[in-house]
Formats: structure tokens, sequence, C-alpha cells
């Protein structure tokens, strides 16, 4: 489904993403860890084509297409997602409307006819039970002056309701107390089908007994120095990221 | 109805300099106890004018609402509207035709009134709101002429009383411009929402007395500026007793050569202790031109109280774009809901459906020039 292939990505002047290459099958469930600034982010930026971040060596394919020839939407609506670790406030701009109108801009790419608002609501109602939001949340404005909690948890309703190929995870659990995290968690684990796909980025091997991976990444220094299964995540938390930081610079 | 001729250059000009000049100076700097009715100071004395003209007025409200004309301004004006003052026009929805320089409005009653101004010549209204204890008075006004005009609108509010003022401007005329006086009891709620998406220069000039204890202000703004419009906001607003309550929050939009301005006072006398309020300027700029000025000003007295200030210039941001493309929607689309959801949280705020309309369509209407230019 997602290949990368010896990725070369920066910001400004600064190389974040230095080599990398990374393949997700159909279905897989892929935890990336790392240190602080080792470019997960980033790559998750990339990945949904952020403008500040140029690609200048190397090739993504996704679903058989070129994904850096796509605009950031023709991604979404590829079935693409990004859950932000930082959600974006919107000011003036209704949270129900705006999940509405993602959703309808999916059904227009492929030539459905849009939903109205009745519909919609409908819909969305089934979705955030699953997030256990209430539905005033839907009233408010993107976002604005939500808990960082909720905000974590309006992502997965979205993503809920955008049933997308590929879900990128980045820091779903950062500022989550643990009842919150437990939710968000479980709704993810809701959302896993045979098909759809998962990068996990996270900091912390908790989060990753709530969501249990296939495969565990350790990304230094804008590429990935080591991959393995689950127990891969319990050995970094417990030696740190020192010794395959060293590693990586000794090659 | 007859127009009578006048030098209109002067007049303007005339409306224009006095406006001015209270918006720069602001002529109440001290004002004293008699202005919690009004302060005729500020109005054109009608006595030195010899110049009249006509206007239609029209007003449509509840059966509830009293509007009556005040002629004969005396200079006395403090002393309880001691005027000749006649019903005006009986029946909602009556055209009434209102004499430049000796005539007022006074509203009363409790409801909804919807005032059209349509001045053919360059005009000076007097409107005077008083609310009654408990009571609610809604009071929408619509400037349609296309000449200069100045709408004094001095409102009383008794303890427990609730006035909502909303106030859409979207004429060509050159200049456009009110000034509001308003004095609060306790427990009083005064909100007033305005959208001005006039091509020439608008002026709101908004003092506020809260003299009783627990009052709130609400006042919300939205400028649209596009070529060389140019909008002023100031507003005044004094805690003079404990527990008030104000927000203020002044949005702009602003393309071409367009420049706006916010100027906010917010004063807490020694005794306000309790005082709880905000100001917020959000202004964004989409033009090489367009200029925003922002002073919003605290004075504070009194030790115990939260107020709130800030201002942002910004053009449209990168990151809510990014947001909304990864969401599967286009640039262009992003663009049109993120102005759109800048403006709708002002237009939220107008309270009357009818001019909520008239706002949404002044708002796609700007946009649109702006995604056309």
């Amino acid at each position: 489904m997602l290949q990368i292939n010896n990725l070369i990505a920066q910001i400004e002047d600064q190389t974040i993403i230095n080599g990398l290459s990374l393949t997700i099958n159909p279905g897989e469930v892929h935890a990336i860890m790392g240190p602080n600034g080792s470019g997960k982010s980033t790559l998750s930026k990339v990945l949904t084509g952020h403008p500040h971040y140029t690609v200048n060596g190397g090739s993504i394919q996704y679903d058989g297409q070129d994904l850096l020839e796509m605009d950031p939407e023709e991604r979404a609506i590829a079935g693409i997602f990004l859950a932000f670790q930082y959600p974006v406030e919107i000011p003036g701009v209704n949270n129900e409307s705006f999940i509405r109108m993602a959703y309808n801009a999916k059904r227009k790419a492929r030539g459905e006819s849009e939903v109205d608002a009745f519909d919609f609501a409908q819909l969305i109602s089934e979705k955030l039970k699953l997030v256990e939001m209430d539905e005033e949340f839907l009233s408010r404005s993107v976002n604005q002056g939500f808990s960082g909690g909720e905000k974590k948890r309006n992502e997965i309703l979205q993503m809920a309701v955008l049933e997308p190929k590929l879900a990128i995870l980045d820091e779903i659990d950062s500022g989550l107390d643990i009842d919150a995290l437990r939710i968000v968690a479980e709704a993810v684990n809701k959302l896993r089908t045979p098909d759809r796909s998962f990068a996990v980025i996270t900091h912390y091997q908790r989060l990753l007994t709530y969501i249990v991976p296939d495969v565990v990444h350790i990304m230094v220094e804008g590429r990935i120095v080591r991959s393995g299964g689950r127990e891969l995540a319990l050995e970094v938390e417990e030696r740190g990221y020192d010794w395959l930081t060293v590693a990586a610079s000794a090659e | 109805m007859t127009v009578m001729t006048m030098n209109s250059t002067s007049t303007l000009g005339k409306i224009a300099e006095l406006a001015r000049a209270q918006v720069e100076t602001g002529a109440l700097a001290q004002p004293s106890e008699e202005w919690r009715y009004t302060d005729s100071s500020i109005w054109v004395n009608p006595s030195e004018s010899s110049e009249s003209s006509e206007f239609p007025v029209q007003w449509t409200g509840t059966e509830s609402i009293t509007v009556r004309r005040a002629s004969e301004i005396s200079d006395d004006f403090g002393d309880q509207f001691g005027w000749n003052v006649t019903e005006l026009a009986g029946n909602p929805g009556a055209v009434t035709t209102l004499a430049f320089a000796n005539d007022a409005l006074i509203v009363t009653g409790h409801g909804r009134v919807y005032l059209a101004v349509a001045a053919t010549a360059p005009t000076h209204i007097p409107v005077v709101i008083r609310v009654a204890e408990g009571d609610r008075l809604e009071v929408s006004l619509v400037s349609t002429g296309a000449v200069a005009g100045h709408t004094c609108i001095s409102v009383h509010l008794a303890a427990n009383a609730e006035c909502v003022i909303n106030e859409v401007q979207t004429n060509s005329a050159p200049l456009v411009s009110s000034t509001y006086l308003v004095v609060q009891a306790s427990k009083s709620h005064f909100q007033w929402a305005g959208v001005d998406g006039l091509t020439g220069v608008g002026i709101r000039t908004i003092r506020v007395r809260q003299i009783g204890d627990e009052a709130k202000t609400v006042l919300t703004a939205l400028n649209l500026g596009a070529k060389k419009s140019e909008n002023y906001i100031h507003t005044h607003v004094e805690h003079l007793a404990p527990g008030g309550e104000s927000r203020q929050l002044v949005k702009s939009v602003l393309t071409g050569q367009s420049v706006s301005e916010f100027k906010g006072l917010v004063y807490v006398a020694p005794r306000a202790q309790k005082t709880d309020s905000s100001q917020s300027n959000q202004n964004m700029i989409l033009s090489e031109q367009a200029r925003a000025l922002s002073r919003p000003q605290l004075s504070i007295f009194a030790d115990d109280v939260k107020c709130a200030h800030g201002a942002t210039m910004s053009q449209l941001d990168a990151d809510q774009i990014y947001y909304l493309q990864t969401r599967g929607v286009n640039p262009a689309d992003a663009k049109a809901v993120l102005m759109t959801g800048f403006a709708d949280e002002a237009v939220d705020q107008l309270s009357m459906d009818s001019l909520t309309a008239i706002a949404r369509e002044t708002v796609r209407q700007f946009f649109e020039s702006i995604s056309e230019s």
C-alpha cells in the first residue's frame, strides 16, 4: 500500500528526513518511535503534503501512484488521513459542517451525491459514541476551546467518518490522561479492519499496550535504524534511545 | 417629500468634522452625571443650524414598542425628555418623515423594532432608547441612503433591563457615523453587534458606563474593508461598579487600500472590584496596502479584576488551509470557508434574522469580489 524509498526531505535549509525507507502493507499497524527531533512528525507532514517541506530525494508510492505528485487534498481523497499532534483551531467554522464538508469532498470525488445536513447528523451521531463525545462538540467551532483530550478525540471522530485506507496518528497519546488515552485507543482499535493500515507515531511504549502494532520502527536522525516486533518497543522503554543513536552515528 | 435646498458640502463637512472630533478627542473624556441620559454637547446644536431637510424613517416593530417623535429639542435635554413628544405613526411599518435638525426618535417599551433610515440629504438623527426595569428591547438599525449621516443613540438601561442593538451598514454614503452613549444600571445587559460593509468612511463610537453592579456589556464588530474605505471603531467602557463584565470583539477583513482602526479603552474605577473584561481585535489583512491600527487600552484602578486584551494581524492561516486540505478540501474552498468563518464569528452575534441575512449576503459578495480580483 505504501512504499517509501530512500526519502530525503527538508524544511528551509535543514534536512530532517535523510534516507528513510518504509513499507506498509494493507491492514498492518506500524509504530514509529524515536527521540525528539528524529523526524517522526516531519514524516507525517511529508506524507500529507505540508507546503513547508520539500522532498529532494527518494520516492513514495501509494496504492500504485506517485504520492509526491499529488496535492494534499488529493492524498486525503485517495484515503490518507493524518490525526494531528496539534489539531488546528478554526474559529467561526462549525465542527459538524466542517466534518460534513470533508465527507462530501470525498463523495464528490467518487462521483457520489453529497449528503445533506439531516442525513449526516444521523451518520455522525453513531460515530460520536465511538469516541464517547457529547453532541455539543458538533455545534462548537472546530477545535476551538477544546481541551487536549477533546481535540484528539475530534481527530479520531473525523477518522471514523472519513474511513481512510491509511491512517497516520501523530502522537495521538500526547497530552492525554489515562482515561482519555483508553477511549482514543479503543476507538482506534474498533476502526482496525483487514484492509486499513496505520502508522502510529509515539514517544511512549504505553500507547502500544493499547494499540498493538505488527511492526515497530525506531527512527533516529531522519531514518529508520531498527525495525522489529512489539518487543522492540519494550526494549526501548528499558534502555532509552541512546544505544540506537550511537549505533546510527557509528554507521 | 420636500427636500429643502442646502449646501450639502458644508453639512457633510460639519458632520464629518464632528464625528472625527469625537473619535479623536474623545469628546466625553470626563462624563458628568448628567450624561446618564445623554450629553447634548455632541449633537449638532439645532438652534444654530439654519439648514433643514426631511428624510423618511421606516420602522416596524412589535406592538409593545412605542416609537415617538420629539420635535423642538430643547437645550435642556436631560429634563426627562420634556419635549413636544408625539406618537410616531402608530401603526408599525408606516413611513414617517422626520425633519433634520429638530427631530428625535424616542424608543421605549419591550420587543423588537427595526429602523431603516433612508437619508436623501446629510442627516443627523438623535435616537433615545429607554428600557424599563426587567424589559428587553431589541433595535435593528440600517441606513439605506447614499449621503452622509450621523446617528446619535442614547441608551438608558434600568436595572435588569436588556437592550440588543444590531447595526448593519452597507451603503455607499461617503460617511456613516454612529455614536452610542449607554448607561447601565445594575444587572442590566447591553449587547451591540455591528457589521460595516461601507464603501466610504464608517465611524462607530461607543461609550458605555456601567453605573450599577453586575452589569454586562457585549460589543462585537465586523468590518469589511475594500478599495479606499475607512473604518473606525472607538470604544470606551467604564466599569464604575463591582462585578461588571464586558466583552469586546472587533474583527476586520481588509483588502485594497482600506484602513481600519480599533481604539478601545476599558476603565475600571477603584470600587469596581471583580470586574471581568476582555478586548480582542483581530485583523485579516489580504492586500499589501491595507492597514489596520489597533490600540486596545486598559486603565485600571481596582486590584481584584480580570482584564484581558489582545490584537492579531494576520493573513489567511497557512496551517488552517493545510488542515482543511488534509481533510480533502481544495485550497480555494478552504480559503472561502476560513474567510466566512472569520466573519461568521461576528455575524452570528446579530440577533435578528432579517439583518443576519443582509449581513451574510454582504459578506458573501465581499469575499466573491476578493476572489475575482
